[in-house]
């Protein structure tokens, strides 16, 4: 399981306090999700300025709406719903005005190098040192950003944010089902990216 | 057996993140036993999948929630729609160029006027003038408890994290602690009474001349708007906490923010700056209660008033040296 459950104690409290209209619990809000929030739109978008402004927008958003927050929903799965809004919005506007590119960037020999051994080795390295080659991140940051808009973002609340499925329907407003063949579909594009760089 | 059939692909995935249910998960373990293939695919997509989840995190912008807060003040003046805001970057109209123009040029005097108002009082950056001077309310004003920020930064944050952490152990007030621990930062949130966070900053004086900045965050009764004291002394602190009186506090507050600024632009020593003079025996407990090692005997008396609880968050942080 990913090491990255969602921590919701004390949600409640700060959401009624910040309804009360606390400035301090509004920020203590933004920092613990800050970090978790800025890091998925990043992954989605792949661009730490856009992704820091969506960052923003999404905390605005949030605390525009958090009197109508009535707690249906858990406030975890409708902060990352406005957030992957926002940015998926984003990127289909971006991409319709032609704005992001999809090529690689040189890669180094190595970097292609360290990531066919790690595919083709059965055994292979420990992934927390592979994740220390920054070239190597790179190439896997552009693997991600080769996907489309639905296949990446699903793949980055799983595997980066550490959503369970149900999380996830709830943040896409998908069925369980589909979210589990989509996750599957996402990782099988995944790889076949990968693959055909260390051809 | 391959896994071909589009179902397997989806089982293999649910089991791997643990999303089969039990019955499933049983009948898929059995079934990797018996097909080292399925398993080696297994191996494969784990593989695939730990490379995306260990990606090193990046560090979130600093600052984030001061841009939210002009993000809000932003809106709230100009009516400035985030996704429309984008889309017209794009534009490039001579109608949308007019009112940026217009926008830039009221933007400007605000600016200007923020900044007279500043040198005159000068609270909080993220908020003061615009929300002081205008109707713009987001919310309800705040009420009841005296509330506060204090950010204290040092070279050895652990070891102050620990003495800290003693401090609320040892003053009972472990109940009243939230604590949250990010990389270069501790962050403490307390909601006690005024006279047990006396103790904690009587602890944590022994320890003040470690920190290499400080900043005291008072809040006032309009939304956002927070004074801020630099190069704030644990007597100030202490003092503007025993102030019962939330008016009175505000006034103080702004004093001592005052008083510090401009001890700071004579380039004069902090010590001189700071109120200890001012110290009265009511506002700080004689002796620290964790390096004198006496328990806490004032936990009976407290009044339950919620104009004598404090509701304080302590950001410790990592210096950058």
């Amino acid at each position: 399981m990913p090491d990255q459950a969602p921590i919701n104690i004390g949600d409640a409290a700060l959401i009624e306090q910040c309804q009360r209209g606390d400035t301090s619990a509004m920020e203590r809000l933004i920092l613990k999700y800050q970090s978790r929030l800025y890091n998925v739109i990043l992954r989605i978008c792949s661009n730490p300025d856009d992704a820091a402004e969506l960052t923003q927008e999404t905390f605005v958003k949030v605390i525009e709406n958090i009197g109508n927050f009535q707690g249906k929903s858990s406030f975890y799965t409708w902060a990352f719903r406005i957030a992957v809004n926002l940015t998926i919005n984003y990127c289909r506007r971006s991409s319709r005005l032609g704005l992001k590119s999809l090529d690689f960037d040189e890669s180094g020999d190595q970097a292609t190098g360290a990531l066919r051994e790690y595919l083709r080795n059965d055994k292979s390295p420990d992934p927390a040192s592979i994740a220390q080659n920054r070239e190597l991140c790179n190439l896997v940051v552009q693997s991600i950003a080769k996907l489309d808009d639905d296949h990446r973002t699903i793949l980055v609340l799983r595997d980066i944010e550490g959503m369970s499925y149900s999380q996830i329907a709830q943040v896409l407003e998908l069925e369980l089902g589909t979210v589990r063949s989509r996750i599957s579909r996402a990782r099988s594009k995944f790889k076949d990216i990968l693959e055909t760089i260390i051809e | 057996m391959k896994a071909e059939q589009p179902d397997m692909n989806e089982m293999l995935n649910a089991y791997m993140d643990g999303e089969l249910a039990t019955r499933q998960t049983v009948e898929f373990k059995r079934l990797l036993e018996n097909s080292s293939e399925l398993a080696g695919e297994l191996r494969a997509l784990e593989g695939v999948r730990n490379l995306v989840h260990h990606l090193p995190r990046e560090e979130s912008p600093v600052e984030l929630f001061q841009q939210v807060r002009s993000m809000l003040e932003r809106k709230a003046l100009f009516g400035e729609g985030d996704e429309e805001g984008r889309s017209n970057k794009h534009l490039g109209t001579i109608l949308y160029q007019k009112i940026r123009a217009v926008a830039a040029i009221l933007a400007l005097g605000s600016v200007l006027g923020w900044l007279v108002y500043s040198i005159v009082a000068p609270v909080d950056s993220g908020t003061s003038g615009l929300f002081a001077g205008s109707d713009v309310s987001l919310v309800a004003p705040i009420q009841g408890p005296m509330r506060g920020k204090l950010e204290l930064v040092c070279v050895a944050m652990t070891s102050v994290d620990n003495f800290l952490m003693r401090s609320i152990q040892f003053n009972d007030l472990s109940s009243c602690v939230q604590k949250e621990e990010l990389v270069d930062r501790r962050l403490y949130h307390v909601s006690c009474h005024r006279e047990d966070m006396k103790h904690l900053l009587s602890d944590l004086n022994s320890v003040w001349h470690q920190f290499e900045k400080t900043a005291f965050y008072v809040n006032t009764d309009k939304l956002g708007e927070m004074i801020r004291i630099n190069d704030a002394s644990v007597s100030q602190v202490a003092n503007l906490i025993n102030e019962q009186d939330a008016q009175k506090r505000v006034e103080h507050a702004r004093l001592e923010s005052v008083r510090n600024s401009m001890a700071t632009s004579l380039d004069l020593d902090r010590g001189m700056a700071s109120s200890e003079d001012d110290a009265t025996p009511s506002s700080m407990p004689p002796r620290p209660m964790l390096t004198s090692g006496e328990p806490n005997r004032t936990l009976a008396n407290k009044s339950p008033d919620p104009a004598d609880r404090v509701e304080l968050t302590i950001v410790l942080r990592q210096s950058s040296m």
